[in-house]
């Protein structure tokens, strides 16, 4: 679709550009400091270039209004106007008192038909400039979302034209708003798909080893299952997409114990958290699969007994969190090829969707960095922003 | 003094606070233990943190300084220091804790967001942090002089280079710790020589304090200004002067001062008789009752807003814990504030000849060497000048953070720890530099005008912000512009000399009386004007400042 | 882990993949609409937390507040010393701690409050908060 968009904007900026820019072409040919065409298609790109980013929040009011004046702008008409389905989201320039009313009910063969239309007005105020209009609709997937309506004081081919490219410049970025949305839709919908994606590996070795204690040591046993109900429970959770720090370092502990059932001595576990940084809020479940990744490691390369080191230290604005095992490794390739999302379904699935919500929560600032190399262990640290808008726990 | 057992007492604090700074007092423990890891700070701990962190130069040294100089309406200094504790804990603790904000830009952007307000908030974080800076570093210039003889620039480059070096060798890592053992050091490091400077005192037959002002002589006394001075006289002085006063040479011959200016040269020595009523050298504003409210005013409500202070709150798990904690600090740094008037009051006594050179704020460092002398006197005043540095660094090292996690964020170009490390030295360089070319200002006077700032911008943002829904983005940035600009420009011209005397002085020297009510206005007045600009997500922001986290956290209640 | 096993270590970063962070007006409206039906309790909650603000303060401008009044009445400076150094941090504390009780007394009823509801959890408008 981007694709799309700069296919439709090319052609679409250049004729606009060649309109504005004919208007003073013959004062002077060629100049090192730009033609007159030239700077009328600079103009036009950066009028265009403005008109954007509202419209990339979709179809409303609040993006309309703040868009109107530079499109209009963009087609030198004395009026423009922004219409959605139901009614006049904002009207630009001379005579809404005049066609305000009417608006709605010149465009509604063209909500159903899609096709762009032109139409005389009649006033009685002989001082209104607006004597026609033509009218655009905006699409998104072929359906008509709403319509743009151009104003002139006669009829004009070149006007109709512009509209037209306009239009449907328009439409390009209502499509990308709507893929906007469509793709934080997807990650909201990977993150809940991910408080689901507790493997099936881990419920049934927890509860075998659960059960190898039942008869040798009841009291164990029963403080294990409480555990093993409390990690699923906050696993499980329904509300909210963040999480306290403390509360995900609590959720790994009690990971920890589950696992330690299994493996006793063959895992060391080391802890070191600042206090000052348990209050932050950060995205749920997204330290978990890191400590998992480092166990799987730390116990698979291990000859002896696996370390892990888990360390949350206050860095200023930010946590750090550090994530260390002096297991098997990886190969620095191989886990470039994971974090590409190229690695297939063997292993790193995990690594890959913290790293992705990560730098959508944060930015790209923020990503996973991993110090790893085959039979080297591996280091993974996280740093959490204290405070970020909209994140809270 | 011994300089020895002084100089061992300085390096001891910042030893100290590098080693445990830089390598932290981190929580290294087996997973068995980490339910102990996993719990939050407590309201004690953080209290005693966040009083560690705030009792600065201006309460260890400051004050004392000041009584000595002023009398006793300098006390209004301490209780307007705890009474801001007050005013934050009624209006601002628990809904600041709850909007998850770490630094004032941070609430801003919560609030209104607003990257434009956002700026302009940092901005005057960084103004407010970096004036307050200046004179922990100028006490800091003064307490090695007077320990040990070292130039005025020695001190403020030394807590500089402490700082950047602690940040730079991990941020501070278990700050909590660090802050809180601070605040029992200094309390121990007032009250144990207060011990025995009242031993001292009752044992000199317990002369009551004189109340009236000026203070008086009690013995001969002999000044040497180090620094040539001006003397502002109101009444006239009789001297025994020793080099050159008023441009003319003097050889111990005696000499009437008559009201008015006199110039005072370096090296000269004034010989005082016993009961000379030593005049002020800085005399008080012509309306004390203004500035008495100029100070209540500032203090009261300027709290709230220092940078270091906010940024402290995070560290509580929730709000009610901040709500508690806050009464903790009330009561932690309101016992401190018992102590600095007991040196005042003593330093009127023994020791007001420092009131004519300017160096009062010494006073707390020379009086047990005055009172109790020999090897314990030496012994008391390293403990001070250990407490004193303690203040210095750890006020000092909290703003820095402050203001460089600020520049880190909002000013310099790209976020991460790396910058954050570079954005140390940048943070405190400002205030270096200032605080070696301004002139002297008393040290609580100087803090006196942050708070002043502070309370003409950030109170009322802080306080409309949490409890009016009014409040727009136009709005804040016009309050922020007209009561805190204003409020700066005010305090830059007093500082710079520029004020007019009289009643202009007054006026420019305490702006928060009529600062602070121009920022208010002008954010109701702005927001009134411009209610389209109500921030869409108000409602949910003031439900999650004053909703119980118990609440907000079950899900099923109204969120 | 050994100095050894880190110097083999190489550094990965997953690529930049140019995100734009979740927009914010999405999260917060999803609040908002939760809290349209929670707004007149949140309301009632906050005018409590107000009034005991604003007594607190109240009580506190108008003892700590007359005070350089008072001393200028009485122009002795002894009481000034004994009021300023020591007396006054008492009354200070007290408000506070009457404040904090407060505060967390309105919390506590609110919570009552709002736990008799249904277990639907999303109170209607139609109750009266106070």
């Amino acid at each position: 679709m981007t694709l799309a968009a700069l296919l439709f904007l090319g052609p679409l900026l250049a004729a606009a550009g060649y309109l504005l820019g004919r208007r003073t072409a013959r004062r002077a040919r060629t100049s090192d400091v730009g033609t007159p065409v030239e700077h009328a298609t600079f103009e036009t790109l950066h009028t265009a270039s403005l008109a954007a980013p509202p419209l990339r929040a979709g179809l409303t009011a609040e993006a309309a209004r703040k868009s109107a004046r530079r499109l209009r702008s963009l087609l030198g008409t004395d009026a423009l106007c922004l219409t959605d389905r139901d009614t006049v989201l904002t009207w630009d320039g001379a005579g809404e008192q005049h066609h305000g009313a009417q608006v709605m009910d010149q465009v509604r063969v063209l909500l159903d038909t899609g096709r762009d239309k032109a139409f005389a007005l009649s006033c009685d105020d002989l001082d209104c400039p607006l004597r026609w209009a033509v009218a655009v609709p905006l699409t998104v997937d072929h359906r008509v979302l709403g319509t743009l309506i151009a104003y002139a004081p006669r009829e004009s081919a070149v006007l109709a034209r512009a509209a037209g490219e306009v239009g449907r410049w328009v439409s390009v970025q209502l499509e990308l708003a709507e893929l906007d949305r469509s793709r934080t839709r997807l990650i909201e919908a990977e993150i809940k798909a991910l408080r689901a994606q507790i493997s099936p590996h881990f419920i049934f070795n927890s509860l075998a080893a659960i059960a190898s204690f039942v008869r040798t040591d009841p009291e164990r046993a029963r403080e294990l299952l409480l555990e093993f109900a409390d990690f699923t429970r906050y696993s499980f959770r329904r509300h909210g997409d963040f999480t306290t720090l403390a509360e995900e370092l609590h959720c790994i502990d009690q990971y920890l114990a589950l696992v330690r059932a299994r493996f006793g001595d063959r895992l060391s576990v080391t802890l070191q958290v600042a206090p000052e940084v348990l209050p932050v809020a950060l995205p749920f479940l997204c330290l978990q699969p890191l400590v998992e990744n480092a166990v799987k490691h730390g116990i698979e390369g291990a000859v002896g007994a696996g370390r892990i080191t888990i360390s949350a230290l206050d860095a200023g604005n930010e946590a750090e969190v550090v994530i260390e095992d002096d297991g098997a490794g990886m190969d620095p390739e191989r886990l470039r090829r994971v974090l590409r999302g190229e690695g297939g379904a063997s292993g790193g699935i995990g690594l890959l969707n913290v790293d992705e919500r990560l730098r959508q929560v944060y930015g790209d600032a923020y990503g996973l960095v991993i110090e790893t190399g085959v039979g080297a262990g591996m280091k993974i640290t996280a740093r959490i922003p204290k405070y970020r808008a909209g994140v809270h726990s | 003094m011994s300089q020895t057992y002084a100089v061992v007492a300085v390096t001891a604090v910042v030893l100290a606070t590098v080693l445990v700074g830089g390598f932290g007092l981190r929580i290294s423990r087996t997973t068995s233990d980490f339910y102990v890891a996993s719990r939050t700070v407590g309201p004690g701990l953080n209290a005693a943190a966040i009083s560690g962190e705030y009792l600065s130069a201006a309460s260890f040294l400051g004050i004392a300084g000041l009584v000595l100089v002023q009398g006793p309406d300098m006390l209004w200094y301490p209780v307007g220091y705890t009474a801001g504790y007050l005013v934050l804990l009624l209006f601002v603790a628990a809904p600041l804790r709850r909007s998850g904000a770490y630094t004032l830009p941070d609430f801003a952007e919560a609030r209104l967001e607003s990257p434009g307000v956002r700026r302009l908030v940092s901005v005057f974080v960084v103004g407010a942090g970096w004036l307050y800076l200046v004179p922990q570093l100028q006490g800091a210039g003064l307490t090695l002089k007077i320990l040990t003889g070292a130039p005025d620039w020695l001190g403020p480059v030394l807590v500089a280079a402490v700082v950047v070096v602690a940040v730079a060798a991990g941020g501070m890592r278990s700050i909590t710790f660090v802050q809180a053992f601070q605040y029992w050091l200094k309390l121990t490091a007032l009250l144990v020589p207060v011990l025995f400077l009242v031993l001292a005192w009752r044992g000199d037959g317990a002369p009551r304090p004189v109340y009236d002002e000026p203070a008086a002589l009690r013995h001969q006394q002999t000044v040497r200004v180090a620094d040539t001075l001006t003397l502002r006289l109101t009444d006239p002085l009789s001297v025994r002067a020793t080099g050159t006063v008023d441009g003319r040479p003097r050889h111990g011959e005696a000499l009437t001062l008559v009201p008015g200016e006199h110039r005072v040269e370096a090296g000269t020595r004034l010989a005082l008789d016993a009961a000379t009523r030593v005049p002020g050298t800085a005399a008080r504003t012509e309306h004390p009752l203004y500035a008495t409210y100029g100070l209540i005013v500032a203090t009261f409500l300027g709290t709230m807003g220092l940078p270091h202070v906010v940024v402290r709150f995070y560290t509580s798990p929730g709000g009610r814990e901040a709500r508690r904690a806050t009464v903790v600090v009330l009561a932690l740094i309101g016992a401190f504030y018992l102590l600095p008037p007991v040196y005042g009051a003593l330093g009127r006594l023994y020791a007001p000849e420092l009131a004519l050179t300017g160096d009062a704020d010494a006073a707390v460092l020379l009086l047990p060497e005055r009172l109790v002398g020999g090897a314990g006197g030496d012994l008391l005043g390293a403990l001070v000048a250990g407490g004193a540095f303690a203040a210095f660094l750890s006020t000092a090292s909290g703003l820095t953070m402050a203001v460089a996690g600020v520049l880190t964020q909002d000013v310099l170009p790209s976020r991460g720890i790396r910058h954050f490390r570079l954005a140390t030295p940048i943070a405190i360089s400002v205030p270096l530099l200032g605080a070696l070319l301004v002139s002297q200002v008393p040290v609580a006077d100087a803090v006196g005008m942050a708070f002043a700032v502070s309370a003409s911008s950030f109170c009322p943002l802080l306080v409309l912000g949490i409890w009016w829904r009014g409040l727009t983005p136009p709005g804040a940035a016009a309050g922020l512009l007209l009561g805190g600009g204003s409020a700066l420009l005010a305090v830059a011209a007093t500082v710079l000399g520029l004020a007019p005397p009289g009643l202009a002085h007054a006026l420019l020297a305490w702006p928060a009386v009529w600062s602070v009510p121009v920022g208010f206005l002008a954010m109701i007045g702005v927001s009134l004007a411009t209610p389209g600009r109500v921030p869409a997500g108000t409602n949910a922001a003031m439900t999650r400042f004053h909703l119980p986290e118990a609440l907000a956290r079950a899900g099923g209640a109204p969120r | 882990m050994s100095a050894e096993q880190a110097a083999r270590r190489e550094r990965v970063t997953g690529e930049p993949r140019r995100v734009r962070p979740l927009p914010r007006h999405r999260a917060q409206s999803e609040i908002d609409e939760q809290t349209a039906l929670g707004g007149a309790y949140v309301r009632s909650l906050m005018r409590g937390q107000f009034r005991a603000a604003v007594t607190g303060f109240v009580v506190l401008a108008l003892t700590v507040g007359t005070l350089p009044l008072a001393f200028r009445a009485l122009d002795d400076d002894a009481v000034t010393w004994c009021v300023l150094g020591f007396a006054v941090y008492g009354p200070l504390a007290l408000i506070a701690w009457w404040y904090v009780r407060t505060a967390e007394r309105n919390e506590r009823d609110f919570a009552r409050l709002v736990a008799d509801r249904p277990t639907d959890g999303r109170p209607t408008q139609g109750r009266r908060a106070e």
